[in-house]
């Protein structure tokens, strides 16, 4: 099995997923069915490019799975081995986006006759999973993922585009469904957690409530900071005691 | 030393008023706004003359609302607290530590470049919802020194890292040439009572 890896490479990488990082190449290295293992990364390469470059060279030098890592992800240890071995076409490890209210990076297609496309986050991505861990959805973001290079001969490039209202990501899961057909698998490793930068902390399923309730814009510290009455003056004043 | 002829509104003693109340009022304190749509107790300029008798007042506090006022006013406002208050009476002020907020919206603090930006520009909600002077607590210690108060507390802000805290006391008689000899005979430090 041969995988490339594909990164995009903002400014700087912070120690701490640097170190993360390189333990997943390490984990891929030890394992006897993955025999080739080529890392992509260009500095300040549009995101849309930087995926399309990935694929072609995936395309061009056989390589079986093509492996997107955003570099402001942590990894839970082993999580880029267990997106590969799977029977799934893109498996993306679960992961929140990295903006208030911090919404799972997976949606499902809630159509209907009018609208037969309408995504929704998909908030019950963690009670979905089945046995495996892992829970079926429409499209998934690709800060962490897996793609099966088979699903990108079957599809006519440019693979990942933004649009004025998608990013590239859901563009591609929405191309395939439409190109190849309904029955290409896309999920969500629940057993994998990613955990995402915001400034200065890493946010998870683990910390994600408190992140949230800090940043709610009704109690957080984001909200208006209208009441400096008798309360706020109690405070203030028992310093002169 | 009796404030411009004005309408006393309060003749009672040991007042406690809250200036620049907004929508945050104290129970106990005469809370006090320009903008009548708040519903303060009472509406008038704090820009200007207070309508209160010399040492009327035991406590004046005011929350977050220094940066709310031109630079040019703080001086005449200091001034007038200073007249309003009783000797030893206790002013309290919070305010922004600007140096502080730039920094944190500069280096985009805990993800949160919008708040800063508001802790620096104020809300916006009404027409006097807008920070229009930067306060750092030199700067105001400055302007309470020269206007005859004694810094009692100054720091940090309980609980908010970005924002400052002062307490003076009302020390009048003020004579500037008390404060300077014991500056220069080293018992005291220029503008509190920390012994040197």
């Amino acid at each position: 099995m041969k995988i490339v890896v594909g990164t995009n490479l903002l400014a700087n990488v912070e120690p701490e997923i640097y170190s993360s990082h390189c333990a997943e190449y390490f984990t891929l290295g030890r394992d006897r069915e993955i025999t080739d293992v080529l890392q992509f990364a260009m500095k300040r390469m549009t995101i849309d490019r930087m995926r399309n470059e990935a694929a072609k060279i995936a395309m061009a030098q056989g390589f079986d799975w093509l492996v997107f890592v955003d570099d402001d992800m942590i990894l839970t240890p082993n999580t880029l081995r267990a997106l590969v071995k799977t029977d799934y076409d893109i498996l993306m490890a679960h992961t929140h986006i990295r903006s208030y209210p911090f919404q799972p990076m997976s949606f499902l297609n809630k159509s209907t006759e009018e609208i037969p496309l309408n995504l929704f986050p998909f908030e019950d991505v963690l009670t979905s999973a089945g046995e495996d861990g892992i829970s079926p959805c429409y499209a998934v973001g690709f800060a962490c993922c897996a793609i099966r290079v088979e699903l990108l001969k079957k599809m006519d490039p440019p693979y990942f585009v933004t649009g004025p209202a998608n990013t590239e990501d859901i563009y591609f899961c929405v191309k395939a469904k439409q190109e190849i057909g309904e029955h290409v698998k896309i999920g969500v490793h629940t057993h994998y957690p990613t955990y995402h930068k915001v400034d200065t902390i890493y946010i998870g399923k683990d910390n994600l409530n408190q992140v949230k309730s800090f940043f709610d814009p009704e109690q957080g510290i984001l909200a208006s900071r209208d009441d400096r009455g008798t309360d706020y003056h109690e405070r203030i004043t028992c310093l002169d005691n | 030393m009796s404030a411009l002829p004005v309408s006393i509104i309060e003749k009672e003693v040991n007042l406690k008023l809250n200036l620049g109340c907004g929508v945050g009022k104290i129970e106990g304190f005469i809370n006090v706004d320009i903008d009548e749509t708040l519903k303060p107790d009472k509406v008038f300029d704090i820009r200007g003359a207070f309508p209160l008798e010399d040492n009327s007042c035991s406590q004046v506090v005011m929350y977050h609302t220094l940066e709310h006022l031109e630079k040019t006013f703080w001086q005449g406002l200091f001034i007038e607290v200073s007249r309003v208050l009783e000797i030893g009476g206790k002013f309290w002020l919070t305010f922004p530590e600007y140096p502080v907020v730039w920094k944190y919206w500069e280096s985009n603090h805990r993800g949160m470049r919008e708040f800063w930006e508001r802790c620096m520009f104020g809300r916006g909600t009404t027409l006097h919802d807008r920070h229009i002077s930067v306060t750092a607590r030199g700067e105001v210690e400055k302007f309470l020194f020269r206007s005859g108060f004694l810094i009692e507390i100054s720091q940090v802000e309980p609980q908010e890292d970005h924002n400052s805290l002062i307490m003076a006391s009302n020390r009048k008689p003020f004579l500037y040439s008390e404060v300077l000899k014991d500056s220069v005979w080293g018992k005291r430090d220029e503008f509190t009572r920390t012994q040197n």
